[in-house]
């Protein structure tokens, strides 16, 4: 029909679409534009997170774990083993437990303070825990251990240890990815069992010995006695009675490559008493021999053994880094005292 | 009355204004917002992001890598940088695989080892300025490669390595042209 609009209601839905179509396509870029911008910002921090976090599981925790293991050791060693040596029991393996427990406890100490001052993108969500054990079978240390475990764990009931790189990056590492052993040539633990089981020995000698009183004498006519004379062989008598350092190491399994010293000091009250004595003293011959009564004294010296102190040092023969140099590592003993 | 001819005169009005309309969206499309500057900028920034990626990588693979292959002296050390260096701080004497060696030599080694290993990658990783400096309390490293390439911005990559009395610091400085 002539003059009808019917024609015009195509051109009108062309119009609208045209409209649509233009207004739509500026957000629809806009929002791919912005989608787009916001991935690869987003695989960039993964990327970032991985390597970063590969690098403080991989590298930085075990290493870490290492060094803090081997420093405690080296230090505690030089004091002692951080544990006290008066009225110790009868049970070196409580000893020895004694020994583990302040190392473990120190090296987590000081892994601690590393993992505190990590200065990185990424963050350790969690306490994380340091173990150490013995490479070989037996659950605790003993001479022939010639390697230290250690062990990193997470201190969750789920073992992941979440690694935090970003607000939005999150990694969690399961206990087998995380938790490989790292295995150090350190031998401390031999070395604390050896001591545990040495002043075992040393006690068990002590209470089987019977201190007596070592009487020591000197006297000169004319003249007089030395009281020091008196004094070394009375107290060469005590030394030859009482337990010495030989005797007792003699009596420990020595753990393999490693060297024991030691030395023993005695203690003791000292008596004395000087009595005079007199002599007859001759001088010349024949006819001009002539003889007079001289005095002379007789010192006595009585030692009664109070206490035995007894200092023992062991030492691998195997050089660790330890503080910043190759050193052997070593426990020193020097505050065990025995009353009698 | 109704007058002839009139809705053929609408659909050339409206026809017209379609036209008007799509010519102006085209204008506004095209030339009257950013679009164009804002692929630029999403290029730019994709090509930024996945450099980043590239140089995540290459800094963990020239710390990992065997250093024997690349050196230039006979001295075979049988491990990798990051056991070389962090050794090489650990102690005043340096010692792999329980040999001595003199750390003059070492440090002879390490500069020896990334000049080839900038070089060696030079093809498949974009041609930048690249520093690697390495930093302890007592002692600093730098190994600098394409010197001379001016740079309009630099990106920094840090990995801690811990060492018996603390840790060194080592960061990868890329400068990009």
């Amino acid at each position: 029909m002539k003059g009808s609009l019917e024609g015009v209601v195509p051109m009108l839905g062309l119009l609208l679409m045209t409209m649509v179509l233009a207004m739509q396509s500026l957000p629809i870029s806009t929002a791919l534009a912005s989608v787009l911008g916001e991935s690869s910002v987003d695989i960039s921090n993964s990327a970032e997170a991985k390597s970063t976090s590969e690098h403080l599981l991989n590298y930085y925790i075990p290493d870490s774990a290492t060094y803090s293991a081997n420093n405690a050791a080296y230090e505690l060693g030089r004091d002692n083993a951080g544990i006290s040596w008066n009225r110790i029991p009868d049970d070196s393996d409580i000893i020895s437990e004694r020994i583990f427990e302040t190392w473990e406890s120190e090296s987590n100490s000081k892994f601690d303070d590393r993992i505190e001052n990590l200065n990185s993108e990424c963050s350790l969500q969690r306490e994380v825990q340091l173990s150490l054990y013995p490479d070989n079978q037996e659950s605790s240390f003993d001479i022939n251990t010639t390697n230290l475990n250690l062990s990193v764990g997470s201190e969750n009931s789920d073992n992941l240890m979440i690694v935090r790189c970003s607000e939005l990056n999150n990694i969690a590492y399961r206990k087998k990815d995380y938790g490989k052993d790292n295995i150090v040539g350190n031998r401390y633990g031999a070395l604390g069992d050896y001591a545990a089981r040495f002043y075992v020995e040393s006690e068990s000698q002590y209470n089987d010995y019977n201190p007596e009183v070592y009487t020591g004498s000197d006297s000169e006519c004319p003249g007089s006695g030395s009281y020091s004379q008196a004094e070394r062989e009375a107290l060469s008598s005590l030394k030859s009675d009482t337990p010495d350092f030989s005797s007792i190491a003699s009596q420990v399994q020595t753990p393999p490559n490693a060297s024991v010293g030691g030395d023993v000091k005695e203690n003791y009250r000292s008596n004395s008493e000087r009595e005079s004595t007199s002599c007859t003293v001759c001088t010349g011959s024949g006819e001009d021999r002539s003889c007079s009564s001289r005095s002379g004294s007789r010192v006595t010296v009585e030692l009664t053994p109070t206490s035995s102190e007894l200092d023992m040092r062991i030492e691998t023969n195997e050089e660790l880094i330890l503080n910043g140099a190759y050193r052997n590592l070593e426990i020193r003993v020097d505050e065990y005292s025995h009353s009698h | 009355m109704k007058t002839k001819g009139q809705g053929i005169i609408a659909e050339i009005m409206i026809f017209g204004a379609i036209i008007m309309m799509s010519v102006a969206m085209l204008f506004l499309m095209t030339m009257g917002n950013d679009n164009p500057v804002k692929e630029e900028n999403i290029e730019t920034s994709l090509d930024a992001e996945f450099v980043e990626v590239q140089d995540q990588s290459f800094f963990t693979y020239i710390l990992h890598q065997n250093i024997d292959r690349t050196l230039e002296s006979s001295r075979e050390y049988n491990t990798t940088v990051y056991e070389v260096i962090q050794n090489y701080f650990a102690a005043e004497e340096f010692r792999i695989n329980e040999t001595e060696f003199d750390k003059a030599n070492v440090s002879e080694d390490l500069e020896d080892y990334f000049a080839n290993i900038y070089g060696e990658t030079e093809n498949s990783y974009p041609s930048n300025r690249k520093l690697i400096t390495i930093s302890s309390e007592d002692e600093n490293f730098e190994f600098a490669y394409n010197e001379n390439m001016d740079v309009r911005e630099w990106k920094d990559y840090q990995r801690e390595i811990p060492t018996s009395t603390g840790k060194i610091q080592i960061t990868l400085w890329v400068g990009r042209p």
